[in-house]
């Protein structure tokens, strides 16, 4: 029996939806969208709950575990940091099993720090935080590497040489930013052979992410596209969403990062993108995004937040003017 | 098994109602066919009417109609609205036959038919909870873009809303889109929308009558919750070469009917075609070039009278969107054919039988370099329908019959090329067929009262090949685990079944010449439904049948109104209805649902109660320079699902508290005529997050206590005007000319150039994500004007 959920393909089907129906919208009609007082609704009543925020990675040995309150969905204020919590995480696969006691950054209210701890695949990770006499846990797991290494059951028909590669190709403007032309970055890789990987992708320009609502990217495997190259979706919300962000320019560094995550987290990240690209003819009803931390108190205040881990894989490239280049060469 | 016993014992009733019927026919009986001396249309719902003996009867929906009275010399009055009145003595000794061609009134003939609409005013007759609007109505009313559209104009009467402006379908209720019945010469629709929802697929020039059922649903209609708009093509004139056409901003149609043989048969055939794409090809923009934008239809009909006892009609429809941009697009298109048989078996005894073929096909297509993907998914349904009407005296009318309904479903195939290799994949076709019995009467108990009832059985079974799942129970709201593996079932084999009595109840009484009041119950039921948790439901979300997990909606309706006519020529209808509807097994969504393409979609499903219940008012003014009416309707609609809102009870996304049209229409002269709109509504609910946290860098919202539309969108408002300039009258006369008529109709849609808001979303600032902010989405932002050029010879 082979199951048949491919939720990237669900989003890829909303994404052309969405881009074919924006387009002759704008083009064709004249609807408008106005940022309004939200005053004219009135103000919801809510509670303060924590907020965690942790991705344990591989990009360096600092790890760092963020702990916030939440707060009124029009309060564009920082949020206020909980302090004096104490924060374990325990690592453990095949070879290692070991707890880590995370500290508090004296110049940063609310980071808890370690420094010794790299992303480890096929490890699981286990958070317990301890605040004003609750006990949080959570756990994740972290799936098997992504690397660049060509697999060679996949080389009998080679594109331009080599398949994992950044490639850029210049584009005259779009309908929704008609004068922004610039480079539009693709990218040839193929997912890991065997079903259940999962990624996000992230992308930065000169070291900056890219962190419009339209970049959130997720991608998941399936049985139609298991082994092979990376199909569209991943690959539009890897360029700057415009009119609101500039096209990519001849000159600028482009990275591309590619995290391994499991599917919690990638059901986590489907559902952020879900809400925060929401909106228009086809909107869906707002509604909570999953949170894998427990509070051990049965009644106790309900935790919010995602704790994730993560190996990564990264790449940067230079566009170079008018041309299309791969790179690296 | 047991729900086909059931059926067995309705149709032993359905014998034995018969035969008590036929023994007590001991009259003469009087019949025919009304149609329009014009064209030689069938007249539907046209009086006949026997003065003396005040006993009258109204055509059905194939201009027939019989009469069964007492021998003797009778005045007869055929009548129907617009058209002036024909008086015919005639001596009843047997069986006799009257046919009888009405002629459209003209000014002068006024007084005649306003006397004429006695007979079949709303006070008189059984239906109730029924919209209709003439087409020459819809014509004269202003219009998006100057396009006279069916549907746009039925969202003004009472009972009936949208969620927004350019969104698909309408909601009649309290109902969900897809639980209104939509048939088009008898074949079912399952899109009736062109551009998303700013035009419906129904050719105006190819449609003669038009009728929406919101409640007391006659038994001879079944399958879906809400409503039955029973849309009736032309039969194309019969006496003589017709075209209709016009030419407007976004689309232009023609028409062209004509007889085969001359009283005998004729055909219509009516097309459309958008051409803002067309425009986009001759732009320089590369863009905008290579941009696909466009609809088409193409309705047709041919009918044949064989001889005095049987007629053949043949119709179908064929239309399609297509929306792309930049390798991107969608696509969707429905099909129908329809073939039906009328038979005369004697005076009293009137069958039609219908075969029909519906397909409703939609997709999704990606394109960029070398890399495609595709999404195809499709409905079809095939059906065979028997309907028999027993005209037993002049105080029963027996309507009796049957239908089966076999579905096909593709819930979703994917395919396209990697840049390696080229995938497919392909969910497996499920399969169902549904079946129905029916049988009601017509009954006139006294002067006064009249009563209908009738029952209708539906059996439906989910057939095999395929695969049923066993879902285990879990916290409520959140996706059901699957047990693995699925329940094969091999061809043929029922995987799941459902059988439902569905009993129908109309009775009025009428309190004197001028009012009456009317009381209805009808319990439908819904096989099939629409897979969509979008404000409005877009052109590809899936259409899924009942199954083991999917079980069968069910809803309950009592209606009660008050009906009264008035003015000096009671050209005045006024009424007040109530309604209370319950709804069972109604279709949420899990957080996080994954609908276009899941095999355990059912998984992601939540089932729960629904309610609506409201007061609609009505004043109409029919005849006269001046017409028009005032729609009101106070209404809420609510739903109750387990694992949402904390299991309390939530406003659906289409509830609207109050919802006010006010159509005016004058008539200035004979060369200008002008039509106004105005709509008021309250604002669809809306969720707003209450809070908001940062992950990653990203703000990510949070709705604290879990609710569901407990705010809503400010309200809606628009005005809207239109005047037809007529250039070309008919002559009397020679030449071409004889016959030409023309118009210019103007329109301007949105006047107040409102912003009207069809949603508010909560979503970063895009010059800083750091930030929060509401955003209101409007479809219109300013004043549409339009122009259209109409013509008939």
């Amino acid at each position: 029996m082979i199951t048949f959920r491919n939720s990237s393909i669900k989003r890829l089907g909303k994404l052309i939806f969405y881009f074919a129906l924006l387009g002759c919208l704008s083009m064709t009609l004249v609807s408008c969208t106005d940022v309004i007082d939200p005053n004219i609704i009135g103000e919801p009543s809510f509670t303060k709950r924590p907020v965690i925020d942790a991705l344990i990675n591989d990009k360096s040995d600092n790890q760092v575990v963020i702990l916030t309150w939440s707060q009124a969905y029009f309060d564009n204020n920082l949020p206020k940091p909980i302090t004096g919590a104490t924060v374990v995480v325990k690592e453990k696969n095949a070879t290692t099993d070991r707890d880590l006691t995370f500290t508090e950054d004296p110049n940063r209210p609310g980071y808890y720090v370690y420094n010794g701890l790299r992303a480890q695949e096929l490890t699981t990770y286990s958070l317990t935080i301890n605040h004003d006499g609750e006990i949080y846990k959570a756990q994740t797991y972290c799936p098997r590497r992504l690397s660049w290494v060509q697999n060679p059951a996949f080389y009998d028909k080679p594109m331009d040489g080599r398949y994992d590669t950044l490639y850029f190709q210049f584009r005259k403007g779009t309908p929704a930013a008609p004068n922004d032309s610039g480079y539009q970055v693709q990218l040839r890789i193929a997912d890991i052979r065997g079903l259940g990987d999962c990624y996000r992708l992230l992308s930065y320009r000169n070291g900056k992410l890219l962190n419009q609502p339209g970049n959130l990217n997720v991608y998941q495997d399936g049985p139609a596209l298991d082994g092979i190259n990376f199909i569209p979706p991943a690959l539009i919300r890897l360029n700057p969403v415009t009119p609101n962000d500039s096209a990519f320019r001849a000159g600028q560094n482009v990275t591309i990062e590619i995290q391994c995550i499991d599917r919690d987290s990638y059901d986590y990240w489907l559902q952020v993108q879900d809400q925060i690209t929401n909106g228009g003819l086809f909107a869906e009803p707002p509604a909570n995004v999953p949170c894998n931390i427990k509070n051990q108190r049965e009644g106790g205040l309900r935790p919010l937040g995602w704790f994730g881990s993560a190996t990564t894989l990264t790449q940067s490239a230079v566009i170079q003017p008018r041309v299309n280049v791969e790179y690296p060469k | 098994m047991k729900y086909l016993e059931r059926g067995k014992t309705l149709v032993l009733m359905v014998m034995m109602l018969l035969c008590s019927a036929w023994a007590s026919a001991q009259n003469v009986t009087l019949s025919g066919v009304v149609k329009d001396k014009k064209n030689g249309e069938d007249l539907i719902g046209a009086t006949v009417f026997i003065q003396g003996i005040n006993k009258g009867a109204a055509t059905n929906l194939y201009g027939f109609y019989s009469l069964s009275v007492p021998k003797g010399d009778y005045t007869v009055t055929f009548s129907y609205t617009g058209y002036a009145n024909i008086e015919r003595k005639v001596n009843l000794q047997a069986n006799t036959k009257v046919n009888i061609d009405l002629e459209e009134a003209t000014q002068t003939k006024e007084a005649v038919e306003v006397v004429a609409n006695k007979l079949v005013d709303q006070t008189k007759t059984i239906e109730m909870s029924v919209a209709k609007v003439e087409m020459k109505t819809i014509a004269k009313m202003p219009a998006l873009l100057g396009e006279v559209d069916l549907v746009r104009s039925i969202q003004l009467l009472p009972g009936v809303s949208t969620v927004g402006e350019g969104a698909t379908g309408f909601n009649v209720r309290g109902g969900a889109v897809d639980q209104n019945l939509i048939i088009l010469d008898e074949a079912p629709l399952f899109n009736s929308s062109h551009l998303l929802g700013f035009f419906s697929i129904f050719n105006p020039d190819a449609v003669r009558d038009v009728k929406l059922y919101k409640g007391g649903i006659p038994a001879q209609y079944g399958g879906r919750l809400s409503s039955v708009l029973d849309v009736r093509l032309k039969e194309g004139n019969n006496k003589r070469l017709a075209v209709n056409g016009g030419v407007g901003l976004i689309f232009s149609r023609l028409s062209v009917e004509a007889p085969i043989k001359k009283d005998k048969g004729s055909f219509i055939i009516a097309g459309r075609r958008s051409y803002g794409d067309l425009f986009l090809k001759l732009s320089s923009d590369e863009n905008l070039k290579n941009t696909q934008l466009y609809f088409y239809d193409l309705t047709a009909k041919a009918n044949y009278t064989l001889d005095e006892r049987n007629k053949v009609f043949i119709s179908g429809y064929f239309g399609k969107d297509v929306v792309g941009l930049n390798g991107f697009g969608f696509n969707y298109g429905n099909t129908t054919a329809s073939a039906r048989w009328n038979h005369l078996f004697n005076d009293k005894m009137f069958m039609n039988l219908t075969a029909y073929y519906s397909d409703y096909s939609y997709g999704l297509a990606a394109s960029q370099e070398r890399i495609s993907f595709n999404w195809d998914s499709r409905i079809r349904n095939y059906s065979f329908k028997p309907d028999f009407t027993y005209y037993a005296n002049s105080n029963n009318t027996i309507s009796f019959g049957a239908q089966v309904i076999n579905y096909i479903t593709n819930p979703g195939k994917i395919y396209g090329t990697g840049s390696d290799r080229s995938f497919e994949r392909e969910l497996a076709q499920k399969y169902g067929t549904e079946a129905a019995i029916y049988i009601a009467n017509e009954q006139k108990v006294n002067e006064r009262l009249t009563l209908q009832y009738g029952l209708r059985y539906s059996y439906y079974a989910y057939l095999g090949p395929g695969e049923s799942y066993t879902l285990r129970d879990t916290i409520p709201g959140v996706r059901k685990p699957v047990v693995e593996p699925a329940n094969s079932y091999k061809s043929g084999e029922i995987i799941a079944d459902y059988g439902n009595l569905e009993p129908r109840f109309s009775a009025k009484y009428e309190l004197n010449e001028k009012s009456s009041v009317k009381a209805s119950y009808n319990r439908m039921t819904q096989y099939l439904q629409l897979v969509s948790n979008t404000t409005a439901v877009t052109p590809v979300d899936v259409y899924t049948l009942a199954s083991k997990n999917i079980k069968p909606q069910i809803a309950d309706q009592l209606a009660l109104g008050y009906f009264r006519n008035f003015g000096p020529d009671r050209d005045y209808e006024f009424s007040i209805e109530g309604f209370y509807k319950v709804f069972q097994n109604q279709t949420d969504y899990v957080p996080g649902a994954d609908l276009l393409i899941n095999e355990k979609l059912e998984a992601d499903l939540l089932f729960g109660d629904g309610r609506a219940y409201g007061l609609e008012f009505y004043l109409k003014k029919n005849t006269g320079k001046f017409t028009g009416w005032i729609s009101y309707t106070l209404s809420r609609t609510e739903r109750q699902v387990t694992g949402l809102n904390a299991g309390d009870w939530y406003p659906s996304r289409f509830d609207k508290t109050h919802n006010l049209s006010v159509v005016a229409m004058y008539d200035l002269n004979e060369k200008w005529s002008f039509g106004s709109n105005l709509q008021y509504s309250t604002g669809v609910p809306l969720t707003f997050p209450s809070s908001r946290f940062s992950q990653q860098g990203i703000i990510v919202p949070s709705v604290d206590d879990n609710k569901i539309n407990n705010y809503r969108v400010p309200y809606y408002f628009r005005i809207d005007l239109s005047a037809t300039w007529q250039l070309h009258k008919r002559i009397e006369g020679q030449g071409f000319w004889k016959n030409y008529e023309s118009n210019l109709v103007f329109s301007l849609y949105n006047v107040l150039g409102r912003r009207n808001p069809f949603g508010i979303y909560f979503q970063a600032d895009p010059k800083n994500s750091q930030q929060t902010q509401a955003v209101q989405f409007s479809v219109f932002g300013s004043i549409i004007p339009g122009v259209t050029y109409n013509f008939n010879f």
